[in-house]
């Protein structure tokens, strides 16, 4: 494994961890994102801080500064991804994220929104660093982004099943090479899979938005991963010999970037069941 | 799972073959496609069937390099909730008559 990879998902009841490592671009995504929005929220902090909490106009650096080595903490823990997180590096990355808590509680509208926020985003990103509790079996630490994405390819496949789409037509293969045989099969059997599957959407949902799931969650978040490359791959046309999809430009592009980033999360998932 | 038992009837019917030769089993058949990842075929294996590690990956690579394998073999209904199962997890799975 990369030393530059991060974390992605997480844990096994007995709390001993299971990491499960972001691709380098999407971990440069994040980080970008991160010194982007630390920039600028500290600039307008800084700014607005003198006239907020300097009513009197005379200015003090203590807040801005605080601000600022929680930030640089913070980045410099994001940026270091130990494969175990020794106390020290630990500790360190506490005393930030209470350092943030302290901070954010003290600010009044309207900045305060937006240093939750940057508070907000910092914390999801740096919450897979720490050992996961003992009290949930599968702990789920997904960045914004990669919800999004997951969110919109859901709701793609819904409609597609719901609508019989071509793109889903190898979610449902036929069960008998005789035709007649699979017409039987198919009447009875698709719309109990259709079912299963709108289920399984609805508990992916859940756990990702929860943040932790079980067992059964984990094995919903597989299929259901593996349904969205399915229909992915399905209208990028992918085939054995198919070396273009890598090559496409365009609105393909995208759909192709998707197909990979699912195939990443799967094997990732994957990976971490194993271990598990 | 309701769905095996449910579905057992009205193939039999459509069947004829079946009241023949119920003494035949029936295999369960995985064909190879180029989406799903070896690893995540591997797994299915071994969390549906049970298989080890590297039984799993003995069938998953004779889908990979022949095109198909032979998963699970046992009575109609078995075969039938095995591969209902298998498509539930999204890969391409048959059943046929042992010859």
């Amino acid at each position: 494994m990369s030393s530059t990879d991060a974390r992605l998902v997480f844990a096994t009841p007995d709390g001993t961890g299971i990491e499960v490592f972001l691709p380098d671009d999407a971990r440069a995504v994040i980080e970008t994102a991160l010194r982007r929005e630390r920039t600028r929220t500290h600039e307008r902090l800084v700014v607005r801080s003198r006239d907020l909490l300097l009513p009197s106009g005379r200015r003090t650096r203590r807040t801005d500064e605080l601000i600022g080595e929680i930030c640089d903490e913070i980045e410099a823990v994001v940026a270091s991804t130990p494969t175990t997180i020794d106390p020290t590096t630990a500790d360190r990355l506490a005393a930030a994220l209470d350092g943030l808590a302290t901070v954010r509680a003290a600010y009044q509208e309207p900045d305060a929104d937006l240093f939750r926020s940057f508070a907000a985003q910092v914390e999801l990103a740096t919450h897979g660093l720490f050992r996961p509790t003992r009290t949930a079996a599968w702990l789920l630490c997904w960045p914004a982004e990669l919800v999004e994405v997951l969110d919109a390819e859901l709701a793609r496949l819904t409609r597609a099943m719901e609508s019989d789409d071509a793109t889903v037509a190898r979610l449902f293969p036929a069960p008998h090479l005789d035709p007649e045989l699979a017409e039987g099969w198919d009447a009875l059997m698709r719309r109990s899979l259709v079912e299963r599957r709108l289920e399984a959407i609805v508990e992916v949902r859940a756990a990702v938005e929860d943040g932790h799931t079980d067992e059964d969650g984990v094995a919903a978040l597989l299929r259901t991963v593996n349904d969205l490359r399915l229909m992915i791959g399905t209208e990028l046309g992918i085939s054995e010999d198919d070396d273009t999809a890598r090559r496409r430009g365009g609105a393909d592009r995208e759909r192709v970037d998707i197909y990979e980033v699912f195939g990443f999360v799967l094997s990732r998932l994957l990976d971490a069941l194993d271990i598990g | 799972m309701s769905g095996p038992g449910e579905v057992s009837g009205p193939i039999a019917v459509l069947d004829p073959e079946t009241t023949v030769s119920a003494d035949r089993p029936w295999n369960v058949v995985v064909w190879n496609d180029p989406i799903n990842l070896m690893q995540y075929v591997t797994f299915v294996f071994k969390k549906l069937f049970g298989y080890s590690e590297s039984k799993a990956h003995a069938l998953m690579m004779d889908v990979h390099l022949k095109g198909r394998a032979i998963v699970s073999s046992g009575t109609r209904t078995e075969a039938e909730r095995d591969v209902f199962r298998l498509h539930e997890y999204g890969l391409w799975a048959t059943l046929e008559h042992d010859e």
